[in-house]
């Protein structure tokens, strides 16, 4: 403290300041006094203020969030302002929104027929319910948000809410699933007979499929089961077991929880996810390997089943009217090979009904177009199709013609099958224009339906020198997309699904002259490379 | 301020405390005490009946063939072919499965419910009785005998629903704790099957049979109202009085086209 002795020496304190000095200063005890209350009264305020911040999320809890705003908000304009359902957008959705006031709930954790739990409620609201429009409100809506409007929904709509506690179904934990457990799942699905309304291969293609309403009397479908990405309610293993455990109320899927054990669901559950097939993923090109030699001929023939397949997903065609909300075809699978002629492009797909029959004229005449369903083709029955679409030519850089039937100027070479009359050739410019019939068509199909599933085959020259026909070139990313109809759901001409452009790659087969130049270039500079290091150390 | 005695407060609390639990509200005994010619034990003892018939005049609409194909186990039991069930019109002129229940005129009571459950069975691809009447509360045991799949799947309103899969020969039962005229009842599986139960609160309930008569017996004396519904014709009301122990008959008509 003391300035110490001229000859110490310097110990670190090279200003010489005392901080100390401050406090030694002569000021009055009673300021002093209250400098250190204000330090301390701002020293709590900060420290309160700052364990307050991370209290601000549950205050909103204890504020009063109005379920009912919420609902308003964002609710009623499918759910109603009498939760009916019966919103001004229900009449384009399908499946239809939840009417509340009838108290049937699909995806919870009670007994058939039994209201949900609060939380069964709490969770739809925040997963969303997959291939609805029922949005995933978790991330946009808060916690205290979903709560608020679970619970006005709740209390003001649904019959019996708070009136009794519904008997509870207890999920157990889901087992690993093993080969034997499938065995046993594909068992109890031939005995229980699911294959009723499921289909023998769960495409929904069952004797009772096209009688089920739900309880609003609306036809409804059974779940396609090859279709994982569609269940509503989720496809994991454990969901699918709830599924069978408490039904799905308000539809006709039966709760079994009284037939079979719990082992035994589960076991059911791990042959239903066996049966998932054909799931799109980000791959986007169809590469077509190169055959030296004769292309398959027929769907059935078994070098299909070495192809790696590609699928991609379908979706209503909205663009001109009518707009199509609900397509019956939702994923197709190619897969392509080509020979030093041809390219064989074999497409999958599932269809529950065989639609053969149009009523549309029998024979195709050059230049007519395949668009007017009321001059064309009639008010149906409407036959099932498949289309495949290329550019009408390769276009430079990245200029693609418009993914649905192109546009004026950048035409489109469509490939398109009908189960009435067969495949064709057309070429578009556009959906308002359609598709018009080529004079001459190059491409041959052959097909078969079983048990919900179309498999057809396209055969086309690579190149078959008709300026209008694409000219397929290995070793190019050729644009290319797919449509499909559905004959039952009332397709046909514009009335589709389709895709937007992926690609088809020719792949080129390495040729060994190019594999033994390559090892030439790469004993040459290996060998030029130890000249120069012998020359350097020289 | 007047200082109160420490012992005032405790004594307050255990007042009001006492006050509130000691009463209680009394509680109403179960059915069967009061009133003249109410039942015990589960079974109508007034000696009072109403029993008639109800007669069909006009055309009935022709019964429409069923598709069985889809179950051919169904299909084989009806060699001279499926028909709906709809209008039932007896040899005599009658109308069979028209549900009968007193509507009005019963004292307000709890009518015991009977231990003995009803039978809804499901036989050759239909429901066996086409109409169920049963008591709000009382079993229903729901029978597959044709050991393929069905789903019990019933669609009332003031009751909850429900939905049980039943692949096999077995027997679920359920019960329906509200009134309702009526629960339509249906099995997806199988489109063209449908029932229809009906639950009222008391015993008091009958449906007609193959020779278009019923018969509503253990009722006390009253004045009544009966209601008859039909699924398509709707319903209809007659008011009956009954002496002590007397029978009444009465008649329902319905029109055809």
């Amino acid at each position: 403290m003391d300035s110490g002795k001229p000859d110490e020496p310097l110990t670190g304190n090279l200003t010489g300041a005392d901080p100390g000095r401050w406090f030694r200063l002569r000021l009055a005890w009673w300021s002093k006094a209250w400098a250190l209350v204000l330090v301390l009264v701002i020293a709590l305020f900060s420290a309160l203020s700052l364990s307050a911040q991370g209290e601000v999320l549950s205050v909103s809890a204890q504020v009063d969030i109005d379920g009912e705003v919420v609902y308003q908000q964002r609710c009623a304009f499918c759910h109603g302002d009498q939760g009916d359902g019966n919103g001004p957008v229900a009449r384009y959705l399908n499946p239809r929104p939840r009417d509340f006031t009838a108290g049937q709930f699909k995806f919870r954790t009670t007994a058939s027929g039994e209201l949900p739990l609060r939380q069964d409620v709490i969770d739809i609201v925040k997963s969303g319910v997959r291939s609805t429009a029922m949005p995933r409100w978790d991330g946009v809506l808060s916690d205290a948000e979903i709560e608020a409007v679970v619970d006005y929904v709740t209390q003001s709509f649904v019959p019996f809410w708070g009136t009794y506690d519904p008997p509870v179904i207890e999920i157990p934990n889901p087992p690993r699933v093993t080969n034997s457990m499938i065995e046993q799942g594909e068992q109890l699905y031939q005995e229980l007979q699911c294959w009723k309304c499921h289909g023998d291969t769960g495409r929904a293609d069952g004797g009772s499929a096209l009688t089920l309403t739900d309880d609003s009397n609306q036809p409804i479908r059974p779940a396609d089961l090859t279709k994982a990405w569609r269940y509503k309610g989720g496809s994991d293993l454990v969901d699918i077991y709830t599924r069978f455990s408490t039904g799905l109320d308000g539809s006709p899927m039966p709760s079994f929880y009284d037939v079979i054990g719990d082992d035994e669901r589960y076991a059911l559950a791990a042959y239903v996810q066996s049966l998932h097939s054909g799931e799109p993923t980000d791959k986007s090109v169809v590469v077509a390997e190169f055959v030296d030699g004769e292309l398959p001929g027929a769907v059935d023939d078994t070098r299909w089943e070495t192809v790696e397949p590609t699928s991609f997903y379908l979706t209503g065609q909205v663009i001109v009217g009518p707009r199509w909300q609900t397509p019956g075809v939702d994923a197709v699978t190619a897969r392509a090979l080509y020979n030093p002629t041809d390219l064989a492009i074999l497409i999958e797909w599932n269809d529950a009904t065989q639609d053969a029959t149009s009523g549309g004229p029998e024979q195709e005449q050059v230049g007519q177009t395949y668009i007017d369903l009321e001059t064309f083709l009639g008010a149906g029955p409407y036959a099932d199709g498949l289309a495949v679409q290329f550019p009408a030519s390769m276009p430079e850089g990245v200029d693609k013609p418009y993914f649905a039937w192109g546009q004026p100027g950048k035409p489109v070479n469509v490939w398109l099958w009908r189960a009435a009359e067969g495949a064709q050739e057309f070429n578009g410019t556009g959906l308002q224009g359609g598709l018009t019939a080529q004079a001459e068509s190059n491409v041959e199909a052959q097909f078969d339906y079983a048990e919900g599933h179309y498999r057809l085959l396209l055969i086309r020259s690579l190149n078959t020198g008709d300026p209008e026909d694409i000219e397929l070139r290995p070793g190019e990313f050729i644009p290319i997309a797919f449509q499909a109809w559905e004959g039952s759901n009332g397709e046909a001409g514009t009335r589709m699904a389709l895709s937007s452009w992926y690609s088809l790659l020719l792949e080129e087969s390495t040729s060994t002259s190019a594999v033994l130049y390559a090892a030439l270039a790469a004993v040459v500079v290996v060998a030029g490379e130890v000249v120069l290091m012998r020359r350097l150390r020289s | 301020m007047k200082t109160l005695r420490w012992y005032w407060l405790p004594a307050l609390i255990l007042t009001v405390v006492l006050a509130a639990c000691g009463g209680g509200g009394e509680q109403s005994p179960a059915g069967g005490e009061e009133g003249p010619g109410a039942p015990t034990g589960g079974q109508p003892t007034g000696g009072g009946t109403i029993s008639g018939v109800v007669n069909f005049t006009g055309t009935a609409p022709d019964p429409e063939p069923i598709l069985m194909d889809a179950e051919p186990v169904c299909q084989e039991r009806y060699p001279d072919g499926a028909f709906t069930e709809t209008v039932e019109v007896n040899d005599n002129g009658t109308l069979q499965n028209v549900f009968l229940y007193v509507k009005e005129g019963l004292v307000d009571q709890e009518w015991p419910v009977s231990s003995d459950p009803v039978l809804l069975d499901q036989k050759g691809c239909r429901y066996g009785p086409h109409v169920l009447g049963v008591q709000a509360g009382q079993d229903i045991v729901i029978r597959n005998s044709d050991g393929i799949l069905h789903n019990i799947h019933p669609k009332p309103i003031n009751n909850r629903s429900f939905n049980l899969g039943q692949p096999v020969e077995m027997e679920t039962t359920r019960a329906f704790p509200n009134s309702e005229i009526m629960i339509p009842v249906i099995c997806d599986v199988h489109d063209w099957m449908q029932g229809y139960i009906g639950v009222v609160d008391h015993p008091f309930f009958a449906v007609s049979g193959s020779d278009g008569s019923f018969e509503i017996s253990g009722l006390p004396a009253g004045e009544y109202v009966i209601e008859a519904w039909h699924e398509l014709y709707g319903t209809q009301t007659l008011s009956v009085s009954i002496p002590e122990g007397g029978t009444e008959q009465i008649e329902f008509t319905y029109e055809g086209a």
